[in-house]
């Protein structure tokens, strides 16, 4: 069931200028109909300001925007075709589920009937049946959430946009709603851009991810990617956590080696990149094995979180993480350590 | 695609609808209207009569029109055209060197037409984010607000540099403004009286001083003195805002006079003998504090109530003892708000009219010296418009003071967070002290309201003849059946009607104009708009005596000769209560939240259909509290009126007052109670009708309309 309105997205050269701020500079992207791309990055890189010009809500400074193909740059947010579900929800609080519902396509000039019609539909689509006149503030969190959703579908817009939908909900309702979004996504075949600054959240529901960094897209790809191979110290520190240690690789003998102040790590085969000068390994992926009392690196502290063992250790240049299974046998502060990284793992960075 | 062809129809159906309306009405208006206000030829037949003005001004609507309608991209052409026409259609006679017509329907629809086509120019040329609705709104306020609030204003400015014939004269100028009986300060060296300049100050410190005090007693007595019934002051401080001004000043000359009701019992019983102390700085001062004080308490309440009880109890943790605690915790906190109540109070003072008119005596201030330059045997325009000047210096720099002064100096110390807590309760000394200033005035309060109340009832309270007597309703308010019908016989009748007619028509209109401008303010951002805000606030600053003076000379001549109608009496009220309206509209917008409009546009809305089924509904507490006060206002103002009351078109309070220099007390009484009543009985109809259904979370939240007294 896949919709024939979903629209490609596509931003060539966009800026956003508020005076001498620059809070967008020179985005260029495509986003193909009917799939859920995520804009991730920290608070202030511009993110939400990017999804509100596609809604028509920023009018941008320079550059194109077009929505399937066409030119909508000097459209306003109500000739775009585009809906959004904001952050805080902002349904009408005098109004009702169904009235809310109901808006967009009265606003568009549908008969009651009709438009009554389509809010009821959609609105058994989320899970809300029976709930129809009660008011926004009658209802949980979660409901709000999906009356939200219900009402931005009722017109099966072009575009579907998400604020940070899950920022006001509790931690395990976060991962049922997140589901939930992209199943329907996909069931009714959406182009969905959304917004988010919790990593994690973006790994899991999309199709695409677009890291912004200080009004630029820092790196672009399908989440795995964006994981396994970051562009940057940045993304790889901003994408899941990392161990980012500046050093000399080498190659010997088809093995790549890492030195930083007389230690030693063996990487295994990996491609280098020519300017090579920064190691970034993930936490899960390092080895620890007992060494004799003269090794270089050190237990600081260690930490029990359930699943794994968290240790913080201390190396000549700093502090280095490492996560290891629990099932494996806890090493105690002030033991010797020497770092096996996973063959392969490592991620050479300039 | 379905939509999107159904929404670009959509788009140029409203574009062809959006020029018609206005080219169709302008048309009618040119060519079937008599253009001016005292009928006679319509604008065609004046244009072919040789005023080629007028007929440039319909070329350039026509122009714009069809612009609009077949070229719709050429904004500034569109703009530049209306702009044009509306330039010409103001300098018809001027231009021409014959008489200027008056405007009547047809001018004003005339005028209406281009200052639509403009703003839909100025939208198509991309001002104002190129949204039609936003344009038309702000270009129409802010043309009604350039009409009737800045251009009276800069005409009493100018009237102060021009002679009796209207030349400029910069020397005469000079000579009025440094008259002796302005700026003498003669009674700080005790040799004669003080100018009337250094009267109003002194008036104004005082019961600034005087109602913040008691004001302050109040309010610490309600909320942290443990009293009871504390909910009785809530009720009484609603008094002062129903009551028309001169009201108190007359219950104090029964009281207090010379032949007063406690005057007597004194000199019966104490042999303290008859004198006429209550005309004069005291009796105004003490009318225009019982006035005043309501209105202290209700922002200092407000500023206690926001204390956090967390502070103070962290004061007390770390060891303060309750006098300690209030003079280094509560009293900095309460400082900038008892700053506003004193500078609220001084304005309020210096805009007095009615209580200086009938209590004044010899005791001249600004706001009656501009009444009687106008209105008295001197009649002199130029010098009244030379006071007004020098009263609007003061209003203006007290409000620059506050906004310089508070600016800086306000804690919020409420979060969004409920806070727990326990008030400290009021220190002992401060206790006593506080109830020791209320008591008395209480007393006074009471005494003054039961006069109101009784006067109207009995024979002549003034001389201390109690006889009961329907007599004083009879006189005003009789009601005679005569053959073919109910007749209003009572002399009142006049001025009660048109003052009903008046203020429920201006009552509405104020909410609309005062509640979209604050619409457009808060939420959208445009080249000027602070210039906006700050002409649309401006009236708040002008005392009304200054806007009396300014209508009566701005528009007792053509082109807009409208003194002596009901319309400049509905057009006074408007402008004058609109800033109440913007002020309470932007609280309360400040409440709604943003994402509220932007999901309406998102979802496909107009900026016109989201502020209908969005904004609106959600401003419902702030549409209430400005009907009611634009409504309550317009029924007891006294200032600006008693300058545009006629004859025909006579005012409740107009007439009143004059019953009062008549010397017809109980008249003037019983009215007064009348209106009280009326007006109590209209504030709990307007709150019963439009706030029955309150949407459930707005209920909770707090009413949005700022403390707005003026």
């Amino acid at each position: 069931m896949s919709s024939s309105r979903a629209a490609s997205v596509e931003f060539r050269n966009v800026w956003k200028r508020w005076g001498e701020a620059v809070a967008v500079r020179d985005v260029s992207f495509r986003i193909e109909a009917g799939t859920l791309t995520t804009l991730l990055g920290p608070s202030g890189c511009g993110k939400t300001t990017t999804l509100r010009l596609v809604a028509g809500l920023e009018i941008a400074s320079a550059g194109q925007v077009l929505i399937g193909g066409e030119d909508v740059t000097r459209r306003g947010a109500a000739e775009r075709d585009v809906s959004m579900v904001f952050q805080s929800y902002a349904l009408f609080p005098h109004m009702n589920v169904l009235e809310n519902c109901m808006y967009g396509p009265r606003a568009a000039g549908v008969p009651r009937a009709r438009a009554e019609a389509m809010a009821r539909e959609k609105l058994a689509l989320v899970g809300l049946a029976g709930l129809e006149n009660r008011l926004p503030s009658e209802l949980s969190g979660g409901q709000q959430q999906r009356v939200a959703v219900a009402r931005a579908i009722v017109l099966e817009p072009r575009v579907l946009l998400f604020d940070e939908p899950l920022s006001n909900l509790d931690a395990r309702l976060r991962r049922v709603v997140r589901d939930e979004i992209r199943e329907l996504q996909k069931r009714l075949g959406l182009t969905v851009l959304y917004v988010t600054h919790d990593q994690q959240e973006a790994l899991a529901v999309s199709d695409r991810v677009i890291v912004m960094d200080r009004a630029v897209i820092a790196q672009e790809g399908a989440p795995q990617e964006l994981y396994h191979r970051p562009a940057s110290r940045f993304l790889a520190d901003f994408i899941g956590e990392a161990n980012l240690i500046d050093g000399a690789f080498r190659t010997a003998g088809g093995e790549v080696l890492f030195e930083r102040e007389g230690v030693v790590l063996a990487l295994g085969a990996l491609a280098l990149p020519p300017e090579a000068r920064c190691l970034a390994i993930r936490p899960d992926r390092i080895a620890l094995r007992a060494a004799a009392g003269g090794a270089a690196c050190r237990v600081a502290r260690v930490a029990f979180v359930g699943p794994s063992h968290e240790y913080v250790l201390t190396a000549p240049w700093g502090e280095v993480l490492v996560v290891r299974p629990s099932s494996e046998p806890v090493l105690s502060p002030g033991s010797a350590v020497e770092l096996v990284p996973d063959p392969g793992a490592a991620i050479p960075l300039a | 695609m379905r939509r999107g062809g159904e929404t670009m129809r959509a788009a140029a159906g409203t574009g062809l609808r959006a020029e018609a309306l206005p080219a169709g009405l302008a048309a009618l208006a040119f060519l079937a209207l008599p253009y001016a206000f005292t009928g006679g030829a319509s604008g065609l037949g004046l244009a072919l009569s040789g005023y080629w003005s007028l007929a440039l001004a319909a070329l350039c609507l026509l122009g714009a029109a069809l612009a609009g309608m077949l070229r719709p991209a050429q904004g500034p052409v569109r703009a530049v055209l209306a702009g044009l026409g509306l330039g010409a259609l103001f300098a018809v006679g001027f231009a021409e060197g014959l008489p200027v017509p008056p405007w009547g329907l047809g001018a004003a629809l005339l005028a209406a037409a281009l200052i639509l086509l403009l703003a839909r120019g100025c939208a198509a040329a991309g001002a104002f984010k190129a949204d039609p609705w936003v344009a038309t709104v702000t270009v129409t306020i802010l043309a009604l607000v350039l009409l009737f609030v800045f251009f009276p204003v800069a005409r009493v400015l100018l009237g102060a540099f021009v002679d009796p014939a209207g030349r400029p004269d910069f020397a005469l100028f000079l000579r009025r403004i440094s008259a002796p009986d302005i700026w003498s300060a003669g009674c700080l060296l005790g040799t004669r009286e003080c100018g009337v300049v250094l009267n109003t100050i002194w008036l104004g410190i005082l019961t600034g001083i005087l109602s913040t005090a008691l004001g302050l007693a109040f309010a610490l007595l309600a909320t942290r003195g443990g009293i009871r019934h504390a909910r009785l002051f809530d009720a009484l401080s609603i008094l002062p805002i129903i009551t028309p001004p001169f009201v108190i000043a007359l219950a104090l000359i029964i009281l207090f006079g010379r032949t007063g009701i406690v005057t007597s019992a004194l000199d019966g019983c104490f042999g303290i003998g008859r004198s006429r102390w209550i005309y004069g700085l005291p009796g105004v001062l003490i009318s225009q504090v019982l006035s005043q004080t309501p209105l202290s308490y209700l922002i200092l309440r407000g500023a206690i109530r926001g204390i956090a009880p967390a502070l103070e109890e962290a004061a007390q943790i770390l060891g303060a003892s309750r006098l300690r605690l209030f003079r280094t915790v509560t009293w900095p906190l309460l400082r900038p708000a008892v700053a506003a109540a004193f500078l609220l109070a001084f304005v309020e003072s210096l805009s007095d009219f009615g209580n200086p008119l009938v209590l004044g005596g010899s005791f001249e201030v600004l706001s009656t010296k501009i009444f009687f330059a106008v209105a008295g045997a001197q009649h002199d325009p130029g010098r009244a418009a030379v006071l007004a000047l020098i009263l609007l210096a003061l209003t203006l720099a007290a409000f620059w003071l506050q906004t310089v002064w508070l600016g800086r100096a306000s804690y919020v110390t409420v979060t969004g967070k409920g806070d727990a807590g326990m008030p400290a309760s009021l220190p002992s000394p401060v206790r006593a002290l506080a109830l020791g200033a209320v008591l008395p005035w209480l007393l006074l309060t009471v005494a003054v309201y039961g006069i109101i109340a009784a006067g109207g009832f009995v024979q002549d309270i003034g001389r201390g003849d109690m006889t009961l007597t329907w007599a004083h309703f009879h006189t005003g308010f009789e009601i005679e059946w005569r053959g073919q019908g109910l007749f209003l016989a009572g002399s009142a009748w006049d001025s009660f009607l048109v003052t009903l007619a008046v203020s429920a028509i201006a009552a509405p209109l104020t909410a609309a104009v005062g509640l979209l401008t604050a619409y457009v303010l808060a939420r959208h951002d445009f080249a000027g708009r602070r210039i906006f805000e700050f002409l649309t606030l401006l009236s708040f600053a002008i005392p009304g005596t200054v806007i009396g003076v300014a209508y009566i000379l701005a528009f007792n001549v053509p082109p807009i000769e409208i003194t002596g109608t009901g319309l400049i009496l509905i057009l006074c009220f408007v402008f004058r209560n609109m800033p109440v309206g913007v002020r309470a509209g932007i609280a309360a917008l400040a409440q709604i939240d943003r994402s509220l409009d932007e999901a309406s546009t998102t979802l496909g809305a107009r900026t016109g259909t989201t502020v209908r089924r969005v904004i609106l509904p959600l401003l419902k507490p702030a549409i209430i509290s400005t009907l009611v006060y634009s409504f309550v206002n317009a029924m007891t103002a006294v200032s600006a009126i008693v300058f545009l009351v006629t004859a025909r078109f006579n005012m409740a309070t107009a007439y009143i007052v004059n019953r009062v220099e008549a010397g017809e007390y109980p008249l003037a009484i019983a009215y007064s109670t009348l209106l009280i009543l009326f007006m109590l009985a209209v504030v709990l109809l307007i709150q019963r009708v439009v706030g029955e259904r309150k949407p459930g979370r707005l209920a909770a939240a707090p009413a949005g309309a700022p403390v707005t007294a003026r």
